[in-house]
């Protein structure tokens, strides 16, 4: 990978990584952070990293970034992600992209992440299975049981209206 | 059952022969003896009737359509169908499978409403969001431009400097050369602004007083050559001694005596010199401060020879002495200030790179060398 392949990787997919982690994370500044770092990796094994393979190497290494991270502060956003929740049970959301988010919200980290890789980036379950170092079965497995538990917090959201 | 063989049927209990009877529960001798019991209690035989309809039938209408997606084989059956509408979603089949999943989900309203229900869930990527600063993420291959250097290019390179320092000084010198010769040259032109020594001289002395008058060209001639320079100095400043002393008391006999033995005179110098003497000593008052003028331009000329200021120190009065060394050290110290500056205009316009940074620092040496 070439300085100016590095750099067109920046204009293509800084966007993609950067929205697919902070849709995980939550937190503008750490994924910010998160994307970052994982572009410092690429360049800094642009040698190593084969050009048309750029972006899921991205995803791969900005993945792993994000999973080092929530590990490291696991234990201050717990108190967060409650009072999140919280919030959504209070407030029912009235639009469907609301509330799409909010069932993502309620999603384990792991369905989260392959949710989004599916929907955003159209990965197949084999691309998400190497991002996420899963077997391809399990990727399915936990995307259907992700989705039906989306339909279901839609089914119910809208019984509710 | 048994029980109700040695049953009777009364009035009390027939409702649930009646129930047995339609639910099919009886042998047929009960059955018997049930309709027997309608036929005996006409009253109760509406009753009967009644329970009898309440009794579904099914409906031969009613019929199970496409029967092949029952088959545990099918590609999408209704045990399946979930999974393969996930599939669906996920754009994981093929476009054979799509059709199938389709024409399925279009037979069944219910699996229409889920199939919905899920493309429902797919997450619309939020082109909203995109990353505040790219020029973070940017990068350039080197940002010093490192030169890769084998013991050839160092030795060039050391090479190249050691001439161009050789070159630097041998430039140098020749400036100051060039400033000596000036100085002699100039000497005679001074005259102009001293009018004692030649103009005022030529006139008086005659014509046959070649001697007298060849000596300063023949001075500025072989000041070319460098070796002579000092002497010829000396000698013109000797001259210009004996003007000084002239004026305190004529017919110095000891300088002239030392004049004589220096440029090896010949019978005419003596009354030359007394034809020269009687003509500063014809100057006006101001000679005095002429000459100290004139010692002061040659030293101003002359800013690299230090002998030559201390000759002439000896020469002028030792107040302006102290001020005239001042002032020339000054000027070499300006003269290599320029230079220097000089050159960094130069290389600022020719690179269009800063020598100095932000805060006011010089930089130094704003290249990178790499030893391979």
């Amino acid at each position: 990978m070439t300085e100016r392949e590095y750099n067109e990787c920046v204009n293509t997919y800084a966007d993609n990584v950067y929205r697919f982690i902070l849709k995980n994370l939550r937190n503008e500044e750490d994924a910010r952070d998160v994307v970052q770092t994982a572009f410092e990796k690429m360049w800094r094994h642009r040698d190593e990293v084969d050009a048309t393979k750029s972006k899921s190497y991205l995803f791969t290494v900005a993945y792993r970034q994000m999973i080092d991270h929530i590990r490291k502060v696991k234990r201050i956003q717990l108190k967060d992600e409650f009072s999140e929740e919280a919030k959504v049970q209070n407030k029912p959301a009235n639009n469907l992209k609301k509330i799409l988010d909010e069932a993502l919200a309620r999603l384990s980290e792991t369905q989260r992440t392959l949710v989004l890789l599916k929907d955003y980036e159209g990965y197949s379950y084999e691309e998400i299975g190497r991002i996420t170092n899963l077997s391809e079965s399990q990727v399915k497995v936990y995307l259907h049981r992700a989705r039906v538990q989306l339909k279901e917090y839609l089914v119910k959201v809208e019984n509710l209206i | 059952m048994s029980k109700l063989k040695n049953m009777n049927i009364n009035r009390h209990n027939y409702e649930e022969h009646f129930i047995l009877y339609w639910d099919n529960e009886l042998t047929a001798s009960q059955r018997q003896a049930v309709e027997n019991f309608v036929k005996e209690n006409n009253d109760l035989g509406e009753e009967f009737k009644l329970l009898g309809e309440t009794r579904f039938i099914p409906e031969s209408n009613v019929q199970f359509e496409e029967k092949e997606y029952l088959h545990n084989n099918s590609f999408i059956n209704i045990t399946n169908y979930e999974e393969q509408l996930l599939n669906y979603i996920d754009d994981e089949l093929s476009d054979k499978e799509r059709k199938q999943v389709e024409k399925f989900a279009a037979n069944h309203s219910s699996v229409q409403k889920e199939l919905s229900l899920f493309q429902k869930t797919r997450l619309q990527p939020e082109t909203a969001i995109v990353f505040p600063d790219k020029s973070v993420l940017y990068r350039r291959e080197e940002k010093v431009r490192v030169l890769s250097m084998t013991w050839f290019r160092v030795a060039v390179a050391a090479a190249i400097i050691l001439i161009a320092g050789f070159a630097t000084i041998r430039f140098i010198n020749n400036n100051k050369g060039g400033d000596k010769n000036e100085v002699v040259q100039n000497f005679p032109s001074n005259n102009p602004d001293q009018p004692t020594t030649k103009p005022i001289d030529q006139p008086e002395s005659k014509p046959q007083d070649v001697a007298n008058t060849e000596k300063y060209p023949t001075s500025s001639q072989t000041a070319t050559e460098k070796d002579d320079q000092k002497t010829i100095n000396e000698n013109e400043l000797v001259d210009k001694n004996i003007a000084v002393n002239n004026n305190k008391n004529i017919n110095n006999l000891p300088i002239e005596g030392k004049r004589t033995a220096q440029s090896k005179t010949d019978p005419n110098t003596i009354p030359e010199e007394d034809r020269i003497s009687p003509s500063y000593a014809n100057l006006p008052s101001q000679d005095k401060s002429m000459v100290q003028t004139l010692a002061i331009e040659m030293t101003n000329d002359n800013p690299f020879d230090k002998s030559f200021v201390t000759n002439t120190s000896r020469i002028t009065s030792d107040n302006i002495d102290v001020p005239e060394e001042a002032e020339e050290t000054s000027k070499e110290k300006g003269g290599l200030k320029q230079f220097l500056r000089k050159t960094t205009r130069v290389f600022e316009r020719r690179t269009k790179i800063q020598t100095t940074t932000d805060d006011n620092k010089l930089l130094l040496g704003a290249f990178a060398v790499s030893l391979k």
